[in-house]
């Protein structure tokens, strides 16, 4: 990386002329790469829970944003919680809030697509996350997603 | 002036400091791209709500055990510590070529290893099976 002076001072074909370099145009190519990829590493990270660690599954997909979804976290304890919303929830309790977002959901758009998405730490036993597709089923949303990590390995 | 430069007023840039920083930047930025963790998902179809759809082929079974044994149709398939799941996966491509809507159903055990439900789901996903459920 040293060497960038003596390799321009290659090209001065002699003369008395001062070698024309055009530093700014470098620059801004260089600082546009630098830009983009300090853009794509901040985004799509996943967001973190201090006491979530999600799953890890290669082949899933990425995350579609759909219509209307209800998201529910499942941490490290087993504590059910609407993600920015009310935690320690049971299942009658869950099965309420989801039915309560997917009625209002439908009420804006009766064509529009729901899901519920649970995020659940991958320590956990299965039992946790059956609680929440019972409330699924209870609630009438069929569709239900799990939230998992990919890539990371490169 | 501050910063120095020759008598006839040439600042003379030092490019060359400038450049490693950059470069040391850019090669930071390009190495931390490759390395992100995406969140991703896995989708299924709760059975309790969907319509109720009879299926003419018999479903394939996957039972998880509580210590994350898969079991395909109760054979064991894989070891525990296999993550790809390689076998389930042949045997679940193998399915989907000879029926694309042969359905699967996912029957895990109240203890067994979410990270383990997932796998299996991965490799459900990997395998393209359309018709997934859970079962009790």
């Amino acid at each position: 990386m040293s060497g960038h002076g003596k390799k321009f001072s290659v090209h001065t074909a002699g003369g008395e002329e001062e070698p024309e370099f055009q530093v700014a145009p470098m620059v801004d190519v260089l600082l546009v790469l630098l830009m983009f990829f300090t853009a794509t590493t901040t985004t799509e990270i996943k967001s973190q829970i201090a006491d979530l660690t999600l799953p890890d599954a290669q082949d899933a997909k990425d995350r579609e944003k759909g219509e209307g979804q209800f998201v529910v976290n499942i941490n490290r304890l087993g504590g059910l919680e609407q993600a920015g919303g009310q935690s320690g929830l049971t299942e009658a309790a869950l099965s309420q809030l989801i039915k309560k977002d997917y009625e209002s959901t439908r009420k804006l758009n009766p064509n529009a697509s729901y899901r519920v998405l649970v995020r659940a730490d991958k320590d956990l036993g299965w039992e946790k996350t059956k609680v929440v597709l019972k409330a699924a089923a209870t609630a009438g949303v069929a569709n239900v997603v799990f939230a998992t990590t990919k890539g990371g390995k490169g | 002036m501050a910063g120095g430069g020759s008598s006839d007023g040439d600042y003379g840039l030092q490019i060359a400091p400038m450049l490693d920083v950059m470069f040391v930047l850019l090669l930071f930025f390009m190495v931390m791209a490759g390395k992100q963790v995406k969140e991703a998902e896995l989708g299924v179809q709760v059975p309790g709500a969907s319509k109720a759809v009879s299926t003419a082929k018999t479903p394939v079974t996957l039972r998880v055990g509580e210590n994350g044994v898969v079991s395909f149709n109760d054979s064991p398939v894989d070891s525990r510590d296999d993550r790809e799941m390689p076998k389930l996966l042949a045997k679940l491509k193998a399915l989907v070529e000879a029926s694309p809507d042969q359905s699967v159903i996912i029957r895990p055990k109240d203890s067994a290893p979410y990270q383990r439900v997932i796998d299996v789901l991965n490799a459900c996903g990997a395998a393209r099976v359309k018709n997934l459920t859970f079962g009790g």
